[in-house]
């Protein structure tokens, strides 16, 4: 039996489901915004059984996790106080991850909820360049210092989340990241001595970006060729027409394709997908990886069919 | 983006150039819209694509320099080509087309002349998969049937993401009513009426999906379909794809006529069975059911030097010589070969065709 | 929101551009729909990418 973790409203599981139905009627799907039942996680002396959902995991051999997680708190509980929230997630969490590594170790499993929650960007910077892939040059400090001679040892740098994107809720308004953006001097000035860990990265001055989204040990980069156009952008008659950036499928020149399947491979991860950027001088410039980073868009544009290989790959292989 | 002389240009994947008869086209699969070339520059964008400009002016001796900056400059205005020092690195983009499904869409024709279940219709393409339907009325039909026939879809969680509805106007679809359906019932894609006092589009709201589109043309019967229009263009990569080994109307649809008889397509005389005594399964066991499904724009003759051949949707129902397999859409009043379009129902040369059909002149309501 | 602001210059760097939103009036989200045959019970529908019939033109 194939089982799929993913969400009503995912297309990606949509599509990939369509596809597996094709194939065979052996698959079971758990959506995020339900609620999961966890009728047993049984651990005795000489086994460990489970059974999700009705489920009895010993039936199951390929998961394939696309997205969110399981859910084995009531939703009643959902709107609960935020303390106790917290702590009913803390104890789900923790749960989930063994879960995951449990049935990890006797059937095939394809994606993580463990590896999308503890994304953590400063680890993966640090894989992708001992497998030889070029990054932006990066400081954390919690200092002014420190901070004012990375911005002068640049041309331009960057800021972003080390981990998290800033979502503070206040009674009727809310503060959120604004991605990744160029640091001024302005701001470095209007800063004190010493702050809270901070991010700063050099800024690659890019050709064009790549989106490579990847299953098992299957590539699929995709381009995405931003117009930096002036023409265009003053032309008035294009001043409410939405011109997208282009999006075409890629190859990677295979010194860095194999880079790449070997920074997979030290990550651990089955499924993801990975940004870089092409700098002036043709070279990989590696930014993050997400786990569970879309695919829907990729596949679409580059007429790709990613939900039926991946379909095909659970049924078949 | 900046014309370079001396880097190799790339054509976007996903703009493709066709060529016709006497010029051709680019179909921008990606922003969904097409513009068109002479043949002249389709050439050389064929031949060309991965050189540098400098390389060919260099190539025509420098006669036609003018000419080519013209052309990369309409190139680059629309975005259909970049500059790469690695143009290797830019493959072309598959052409294969797939569905999960064996029928991907469905003609419903509800008539005066005899009464089937529609709800027996509908569980029988949900058991098929099928995603999306159209059902047209020819006949009176009041607000509470159709909101019966969708709530159907909810209740048995149909298959079916999309149903749009072709009714003859009446007082009784109140626009409001109508749209306050097509909110609640998110499967329904867009109400056509026909016969309406005016012409009318109101798009959907707050971007939600749901349309309405009022004419004052009068529908009689199905020998009103088969229309070839601008209009019905179809520029996307599914449809692209498709039109390339298969019939961009028949493949994968299943129809039910007003007699309940099941058909490739409500205006063809074949059936292969009727919905009171067969299933969809059965009638797609028959061999000479999929018969039209492979007739593409390849060989159907004055469509294969169109320029608009993948994004254009065929009929087989009616076509200029009604004996020959691959003749050209009857409905369809362009010419490929002198770039013009015009009424159809007024070419002298399809008249017998018209008269074999019994196809009588449009009305509409003044 | 005051009291972030405030603080701003010991927060990092990436608080210099965040956004303050107003929390949006309860907006209708839109319905969706429920497919047996692919085990989804609220999905955003579509419609087909080509006309099915072509007895309406605009």
């Amino acid at each position: 039996m194939i089982l799929v973790i993913g969400d009503t409203n995912d297309i990606t599981t949509n599509i990939a489901m369509e596809w597996i139905r094709h194939y065979t009627k052996d698959v079971k799907r758990i959506n995020f915004s339900g609620y999961t039942p966890l009728n047993s996680l049984k651990i005795t002396n000489q086994t460990c059984t489970s059974k999700i959902a009705c489920i009895d995991t010993s039936k199951v051999e390929k998961i394939w996790h696309r997205r969110g997680s399981m859910r084995f708190l009531p939703s009643t509980l959902r709107n609960t106080t935020s303390s106790l929230y917290t702590y009913l997630k803390k104890e789900e969490d923790s749960l989930l991850k063994s879960l995951e590594d449990i049935l990890g170790e006797t059937k095939e499993y394809i994606g993580s909820y463990h590896k999308e929650v503890e994304n953590y960007k400063i680890d993966y910077l640090l894989k992708a360049k001992d497998c030889g892939i070029r990054i932006p040059d990066t400081l954390i400090t919690t200092s002014k210092k420190e901070l004012q001679s990375f911005f002068n040892a640049y041309d331009q740098i960057i800021t972003k989340d080390i981990r998290y994107g800033i979502k503070i809720k206040a009674q009727d308004s809310g503060m959120y990241s604004a991605g990744t953006f160029v640091v001024s001097e302005d701001m470095i000035t209007s800063m004190k001595e010493h702050f809270a860990p901070t991010l700063v990265q050099e800024k690659i001055d890019k050709k064009y970006e790549i989106r490579v989204f990847f299953f098992k040990t299957t590539l699929y980069p995709m381009a995405i060729l931003s117009q930096n156009d002036t023409k265009t952008s003053v032309d008035y008659r294009n001043y409410n027409r939405e011109k997208p950036n282009r999006n075409v499928p890629v190859l990677l020149p295979k010194h860095i394709e194999q880079k790449v399947l070997n920074f997979i491979k030290r990550s651990r991860l089955s499924t993801g997908s990975i940004d870089l950027i092409v700098d002036r001088s043709d070279d990989y410039i590696f930014l993050e990886v997400n786990p569970q980073g879309q695919l829907d868009w990729v596949s679409k544009h580059c007429n790709y069919y990613i939900e039926k290989n991946i379909a095909e790959y659970l049924v078949f292989k | 983006m900046k014309v370079e002389q001396e880097t190799p240009f790339k054509l976007i994947a996903n703009c493709i150039p066709v060529k016709g008869a006497k010029r051709s086209s680019i179909c921008d699969l990606h922003r969904g819209s097409i513009q068109l070339i002479p043949n002249d520059l389709y050439e050389l964008i064929k031949k060309h694509e991965g050189n540098t400009i400098i390389e060919i002016k260099k190539e025509y001796n420098h006669k036609y320099d003018t000419v080519i900056d013209e052309y990369f400059e309409f190139l680059i205005e629309h975005e259909f080509i970049f500059f790469t020092a690695t143009p290797e690195l830019f493959p072309k983009m598959s052409m294969e087309w797939q569905s999960p499904n064996e029928i991907t869409n469905a003609i419903i024709d509800i008539g005066r002349s005899y009464k089937y279940d529609i709800f027996k219709v509908l569980d029988g393409l949900t058991n098929m998969n099928c995603k999306h339907v159209e059902l047209r009325f020819f006949r009176k039909i009041d607000f509470d049937e159709i909101e019966t026939t969708v709530k159907h879809l909810n209740t048995i969680k149909s298959s079916v993401l999309s149903i749009d509805f072709t009714i003859p106007f009446s007082k009784d679809f109140d626009k409001k009513k109508v749209q306050d359906l097509m909110y609640n019932f998110p499967r329904v894609s867009s109400f056509r009426f026909y016969s309406a006092p005016e012409k009318k589009f109101i798009p959907p709201i707050d971007n939600k999906r749901g349309y309405i589109i009022y004419s004052n043309q009068v529908l009689k019967n199905v020998k009103c379909c088969g229309l070839i229009d601008p209009g019905l263009f179809s520029v996307n990569i599914k449809t692209f794809t498709e039109s390339l080994k298969h019939n961009s109307c028949l493949n994968g649809k299943i129809s039910i006529d007003i007699d309940g008889n099941i058909k490739n397509c409500p205006s063809m005389k074949k059936s292969f069975g009727h919905i009171d005594k067969n299933t969809f399964e059965e009638v797609l066991e028959n061999k000479n059911y999929k018969e039209y499904w492979s007739i593409n724009k390849n060989q159907i003759e004055t469509c294969k030097d169109c320029e608009f051949r993948y994004i254009c949707t065929d009929c087989r129902a009616y076509v200029e010589t009604p004996k020959n397999t691959f003749s050209k859409p009857l409905k369809c009043g362009y010419d490929p070969y002198e770039n013009t379009w015009e009424d159809w129902d007024k070419n002298p040369l399809k008249q017998e065709a018209i008269n074999y059909y019994g196809l009588e002149p449009t009305e509409s309501i003044s | 929101m005051d009291q972030i602001k405030k603080l701003q210059p010991v927060l990092p760097l990436t608080f210099q551009k965040a956004e303050i939103q107003k929390n949006r009036i309860f907006k209708q989200q839109n319905k969706t729909i429920a497919i047996d045959y692919i085990d989804t019970d609220a999905m955003t529908p579509y419609s087909f990418y080509r006309p099915i019939s072509k007895i309406f033109t605009l």
